[in-house]
C-alpha cells in the first residue's frame, strides 16, 4: 500500500509540481524513483524578507524516509542543511513538529508535511525546544536571533539562488546586506 | 514492474483538469479514500459520518483511535459499510475511462477547428493520439480528428479540410461510422451500432461502450442484511504464544516466526478478513490467505525469517554449531571492529583529559 501511495504522489507532483502552489518549495522528489521510492529529497527555500522575518535568503535541504507503513505512520523528515531553528536540532537535523509525530494523520502527504515544516520555521515555538539556545535566544533576543541564523546561512552557504560564486568579498557584503536586511550596503 | 509502468496505471483527479470540464475532479476526489487517495474499496462509515476504504481505517485503527479526518474518537466495531457508494464508485470506475476519452476528443476537435495551434495546444493533441494510435506508422501523417483520415499535418492545419469535414459530417453521419473504424463523435458513444467494430477490451477501444454495468440491478436486488461473523480483535497482552498458534491454526494461517510475527499476521489477517466482509463481492478465504501470503513477502518484519527458518535461539532443536558456522564472518568482523573502537576510545581518552585541563 506504501508503494502504490508514493506512486500516486509521485505522479501527482510531476503533473502538478509543489512549486506551483507555493512558491518556497523548490523541489520535492523522490532520489532514486526507478530503485527505491522510498528515499524522497525536498529543497525549500525563504526568497525574501517578506517571506520570513529570520530566514530570508537561505535555502534547505530535507531529507524524507518513508517507512512501508506509510500513510499509516509518518515519514521521518530531517534537515541534511545545518540550520538554527528552536524546534530543530541543529546536530542530527532532526524536526520537533507535532503533525510528524503523534498528530499524524494519514490524510497528510509529502506535500503537506513540507508546507508545515515552511510554516513551522516561521512560528518556533519555544516552549518545546530542541535547541534550548536557539529557545531562548529567540524569547530574549530577537535580534540577535535573526542576526546568528543569517550568520549560520553565510557560514555554510546555502543562500538561496546561488549561481554566482562569491568571492570572500562578495561574501562579506552578502553578509551585511542580510544582517540589515537593506540590500547592497557596501557597493 | 518499472517505474513508468507504475506511473501509467495511475490515475487521480487532475486527470480531468486538461477537458472540458475540470470540475470533474472534484467529483473524482470525493469517491477517494482519504487514506490510501485510490477509489473506495469497501467504503465504510464512521461514528463521524467520514467514509474510508475498510482496509485502510482497519488497519490505521489498530494502532490509533482518532479518525484521520477530524481526530475525533473512533471504534473499529462501530464502521458501518455503504453498500450503495460501494456501486457507485465501481459504477464510476468503469464508467471513468469512456467518460475522460469523450470530453477530451471534443477539446481536440475545437483545437483543431479554431486553428489555435500554439505550442501548448499541439502538445495536448500529441497526448491525445498517443493514447489513442499507440502506433503511429509516419510521423509526418496526423489523423484527421473529424474524418479519421491520415493527412499531412501542413494540409490540416493550413488549408479548410478540418471545416469541410465538419459540414460532411452532419450530412452524411450515418455513412460515416461504416468507412472509418474509429467513430470519435458523442453520437456514437450513446449507440451500440452493429457496425461498429467488434468491441475489444474497454481500454484500447474507448469508443465501444458496455451498455449496461448491473450495478442498479446488484442494488436493489441484493441482500445487505445479511448477519456476518466478523474476527475479533485479540488482547496480546493477556495471550500466551501457544495460545495464539491456537488461534492462528484454527484460521488456517501459519504458525512460524516469533511472537511479534504472529501478532502482525494475525493483525493483518484480521484486517483482510474483516474488511472482505464489508465488500458487496467478497473474495474466498483462500484468496485472503494468498494476499496475507504475498503481503508477509513484502514486510520487512518477515524478511528475516525467510532466510533462516526454524532458526530461533529459543527453538529445542536449535543449533549452535551450525549457527556458529554461517555467522563466523559476521562475528569476526563484530569482535575486530570492536577491538578497534576499544584501542581509540584508549587513545582519545588522554587528550580529552588534556582538553579539559586547558580549559581550566
Amino acid at each position: 500500500m506504501a508503494e502504490r501511495r508514493l506512486f500516486k504522489e509521485y505522479s501527482q507532483y510531476q503533473k502538478q509540481p509543489p512549486q506551483l502552489n507555493n512558491s518556497q518549495i523548490i523541489s520535492l522528489k523522490p532520489l532514486n524513483p526507478d530503485s527505491n521510492i522510498f528515499q524522497w529529497e525536498a529543497t525549500i527555500a525563504k526568497p525574501t524578507k517578506s517571506d520570513s522575518e529570520y530566514y530570508y535568503g537561505g535555502q534547505w535541504k530535507l531529507s524524507i524516509n518513508v517507512n512501508e507503513n506509510y500513510p499509516r505512520e509518518p515519514p521521518s523528515i530531517k534537515f541534511i542543511t545545518p540550520i538554527i531553528h528552536p524546534n530543530i536540532n541543529s546536530n542530527t537535523g532532526e524536526i520537533c513538529l507535532d503533525i510528524l509525530k503523534e498528530n499524524w494523520s494519514p490524510a497528510w502527504n509529502l506535500e503537506n508535511l513540507v508546507v508545515a515544516i515552511l510554516m513551522l520555521l516561521d512560528q518556533p515555538e519555544p516552549d518545546s525546544p530542541l535547541n534550548l539556545d536557539a529557545a531562548n535566544l529567540y524569547r530574549y533576543d530577537v535580534v540577535g536571533f535573526e542576526s546568528l541564523v543569517q550568520f549560520y546561512i553565510w557560514k555554510n552557504n546555502n543562500f538561496f539562488n546561488v549561481n554566482v560564486t562569491p568571492t570572500s568579498v562578495d561574501k562579506s557584503n552578502k553578509l551585511i546586506r542580510d544582517i540589515s536586511g537593506i540590500k547592497r550596503i557596501l557597493v | 514492474m518499472n517505474l513508468s509502468n507504475h506511473l501509467q496505471l495511475i490515475t487521480d483527479p487532475s486527470d480531468f483538469k486538461n477537458t472540458k470540464l475540470p470540475i470533474l475532479s472534484e467529483l473524482d476526489l470525493l469517491k477517494r479514500c482519504y487514506i490510501c487517495k485510490e477509489f473506495f474499496k469497501a467504503p465504510v462509515i464512521t461514528s463521524c459520518n467520514h467514509t474510508f476504504c475498510s482496509q485502510c481505517i482497519r488497519e490505521y485503527l489498530i494502532s490509533n483511535n482518532l479518525c484521520p479526518l477530524c481526530k475525533t474518537e473512533v471504534f473499529e466495531s462501530s464502521l458501518k459499510r455503504d453498500v450503495l457508494l460501494e456501486e457507485i464508485v465501481l459504477c464510476y470506475k468503469e464508467i471513468r475511462p469512456y467518460l475522460l476519452k469523450l470530453i477530451k476528443n471534443e477539446e481536440q476537435n475545437e483545437a483543431n477547428g479554431t486553428h489555435e495551434n500554439n505550442g501548448k495546444r499541439k502538445q495536448e493533441e500529441k497526448e491525445v493520439q498517443v493514447v489513442k494510435k499507440p502506433k503511429v506508422e509516419d510521423p509526418n501523417l496526423v489523423e484527421c480528428p473529424v474524418c479519421n483520415q491520415l493527412l499531412p499535418m501542413e494540409t490540416l492545419q493550413n488549408t479548410n479540410h478540418i471545416d469541410e469535414c465538419g459540414l460532411k459530417r452532419t450530412v452524411a453521419s450515418r455513412l460515416r461510422t461504416r468507412n472509418t473504424s474509429k467513430p470519435s463523435s458523442i453520437s456514437s458513444f450513446f449507440k451500440s451500432s452493429p457496425n461498429e467494430s467488434p468491441p475489444s477490451s474497454p481500454n484500447n477501444n474507448p469508443n465501444t461502450v458496455p451498455t449496461k454495468l448491473g450495478h442498479d440491478e446488484y442494488y436493489f436486488n441484493s441482500k445487505t442484511n445479511v448477519p456476518i461473523k466478523r474476527l475479533a480483535k485479540l488482547d496480546y497482552s493477556s495471550l500466551t504464544t501457544p495460545k495464539l498458534k491456537e488461534k492462528l491454526s484454527a484460521l488456517t494461517l501459519p504458525i512460524n516466526g516469533n511472537r511479534n510475527q504472529l501478532e502482525l499476521r494475525y493483525n493483518e489477517y484480521f484486517v483482510l478478513f474483516n474488511s472482505n466482509l464489508d465488500s458487496n463481492r467478497p473474495v474466498s478465504e483462500k484468496v485472503l490467505l494468498q494476499k496475507l501470503q504475498k503481503w508477509e513477502s513484502s514486510h520487512s518484519a518477515f524478511k528475516i525469517v525467510r532466510n533462516s527458518i526454524s532458526k530461533s535461539i529459543t527453538d529445542k532443536n536449535f543449533s549452535v554449531k551450525e549457527w556458529m558456522d554461517e555467522y563466523s564472518d559476521e562475528f569476526k568482523e563484530l569482535v575486530k571492529s570492536a577491538k578497534q573502537s576499544m584501542k581509540k576510545s584508549k587513545e582519545v581518552k588522554p587528550e580529552e583529559n588534556g582538553d579539559n585541563d586547558e580549559m581550566k
